[in-house]
């Protein structure tokens, strides 16, 4: 019995040494015959752009989506108020001047003249943005439009970064006009004089960025200007018409200002759809372009 | 490195500006001729993805261009056929402009800004106001501003148009010299730009792409098409009338015309080597600007 293993054992060895001969046989042969074969391998940068081509298509399941858009989302505000603060050198003197001018102005009269602190603010506190415009089209105005589209930083970006710099500098402007005359004069309350000037503010700056989108903006804002001026003689002539419009019920002036804001948010981002691409031709670039948005 | 345009097309309400257009670049310089009207500029605007076609795509190494984004945009140098400029700059303030608007550090820009300026012969004016300069200076800083971020791609529209035969020298040679790892496509219709300069040209015509070949190749098809013939001044309105004349050059002997045909025009008429005003005359039988 255990003889027979024995030799069952030997034959099972035998055919193990067989079949390996034979594994190895056919591997030489198998290695003579590919051997009358050339596999070309494509290059080491044509394999790395491959790779560089497919990415895009490949989920990073390691990050949550919400995550990311929150990240992009904010990533965008921050370059976009980066772009903001490096852009503020770029801003004509023009700009600077008269809103100094204005201030200044602003200051004298409100201080000097007894009855005039609220028309004061109310005529002064759109001002300094519709100036601003200017610079926040100068691009489409002096046709630098079309090369700041080819560049990294957006036309679109660019523009918004210089209306909120404008809306911010206008906020800070008006309120030191407010807070320095409530200083100076002492009868006046700062709460109401800032209550004063921001209706009036956020309407002509809706308004008027309605306007620029839509026209040159040299003629949009001396429009502006010109009816706003209009506007304040009526106020000066007519003080019932301005207590009136002071002591308007709380609730319509909130109404008003949110319409208002409403409004400079739309046209801020009809601002940026129109300026995302052009259309030949069109004054208003972007104009014939809207069924892409 | 590999601009693939594929049956790009774009319609402005009834107008098909650009119509199925394919044509596939690679590093060098393209010619892109047409007369005004063959929808050039609005390919140029497509290319570089600040107008966006109504069908079709264009790839860079197989990447949509609008998908990649900025990505795109730090590759790509663009010069418009027409453009302003802030005229209160100085040319070297305003390309640091355009360079922060390229992304470029504001080292590193100062330096780029340097050196094209030395590239487009601009560096004794750099600190003057752009309000005075020349149509040509103004031009050069548009070419100066396409260079800044070292394009891989760089689109120029009608780039010599108001310079002066120097200037066109200097930047053709520039052109040739940066051809050599890039894609450069040209819009001209100053033809000897594109004779001296380009690798292949494409021929344009109503928004289609006529032909994309090597300029030998195109001019080979005008072997023994191109004539020339000096003939006596009453003669000239009867050549006119029968043929496309590419020139007519008046000396003591006559007037020496020449002139486009498949058959020989006149007796005395002698073959001459084919041109691409020749070209051009043959495929848009316009007036050529020279």
């Amino acid at each position: 019995m255990s003889k027979s293993r024995e030799n069952k054992g030997k034959a099972v060895w035998a055919d193990d040494m067989n079949d390996v001969k034979e594994s190895e046989y056919f591997d030489s042969e198998l290695e003579a015959i590919l051997q009358h074969y050339r596999v070309e391998l494509p290059e080491e940068q044509r394999i790395n752009t491959t790779i560089d081509v497919l990415r895009q298509y490949v989920p990073d399941i390691s990050e949550n989506p919400r995550e990311v858009t929150m990240m992009r989302y904010w990533r965008r505000w921050i370059n976009l108020w980066k772009i903001s603060a490096a852009d503020i050198g770029m801003f004509s003197k023009l700009y600077w001047m008269s809103c100094l001018v204005l201030f200044g102005v602003g200051v004298w009269i409100g201080v000097t003249v007894q009855q005039m602190p609220a028309i004061v603010v109310i005529l002064f506190s759109p001002l300094p943005f519709v100036i601003g415009l200017l610079e926040v089209f100068k691009g489409r105005e002096q046709g630098v439009l079309e090369m700041e589209l080819a560049c990294k930083v957006s036309a679109q970006e660019l523009m918004l970064s210089r209306l909120l710099f404008i809306v911010m500098n206008s906020l800070i402007l008006n309120t030191c006009l407010s807070g320095l005359l409530y200083l100076v004069r002492g009868d006046i309350s700062f709460w109401g004089l800032t209550w004063t000037w921001f209706t009036p503010f956020i309407i002509v700056a809706s308004s008027s960025l309605w306007l620029a989108i839509r026209i040159r903006c040299t003629v949009s804002s001396m429009v502006t200007i010109s009816m706003w001026m209009a506007v304040g003689m009526i106020l000066l002539t007519r003080p019932d018409m301005l207590t009136r419009m002071m002591h308007l019920h709380i609730l319509i002036t909130i109404l008003i200002n949110a319409g208002a804001v409403y409004l400079l948010i739309r046209q801020g981002w009809k601002l940026l759809r129109n300026h995302t691409f052009i259309a030949e031709g069109s004054l208003s670039y972007g104009a014939n372009d809207s069924e892409y948005f | 490195m590999e601009l693939t345009i594929q049956n790009i097309s774009k319609q402005f309400k009834e107008l098909v500006a650009v119509n199925q257009f394919t044509a596939e670049l690679s590093c060098g310089v393209y010619g892109l001729l047409g007369p005004n009207g063959a929808g050039k500029t609005t390919l140029l605007r497509m290319l570089a993805d600040i107008l966006r076609p109504t069908s079709g795509m264009i790839q860079l190494n197989g990447q949509d261009i609008r998908s990649m984004g900025e990505r795109y945009r730090d590759v790509l140098g663009y010069l418009p056929q027409q453009f302003g400029y802030y005229r209160q700059f100085t040319g070297r303030r305003f390309l640091m402009y355009i360079a922060a608007l390229k992304g470029l550090e504001k080292r590193a820009a100062a330096t780029k800004v340097e050196e094209v300026l030395q590239l487009v012969g601009l560096g004794y004016e750099a600190d003057s106001k752009i309000k005075s300069y020349s149509g040509g200076m103004g031009q050069r800083l548009g070419i100066a501003q396409a260079l800044l971020n070292d394009p891989k791609v760089l689109i120029l529209d009608e780039p010599t148009a108001g310079l002066d035969p120097t200037e066109r020298i200097r930047f053709r040679n520039i052109l040739s010299e940066m051809s050599a790892n890039r894609i450069i496509l040209l819009s001209t219709h100053i033809v000897s730009d594109i004779e001296y300069v380009a690798k292949d040209v494409l021929l344009m015509k109503q928004g289609c792409l006529l032909k994309q070949d090597r300029l030998v190749s195109l001019l080979k098809e005008l072997k023994e098409s191109v004539w020339k013939v000096t003939v006596d001044e009453s003669q000239l309105p009867i050549l006119k009338q029968r043929y496309k004349i590419v020139n007519i050059l008046r000396r003591d002997s006559g007037v020496e015309v020449r002139i486009l045909s498949p058959d020989k025009p006149l007796l005395t008429a002698q073959p001459v080597t084919a041109g691409l005003e020749d070209l051009y005359l043959h495929y848009f039988n316009e007036e050529i600007m020279q």
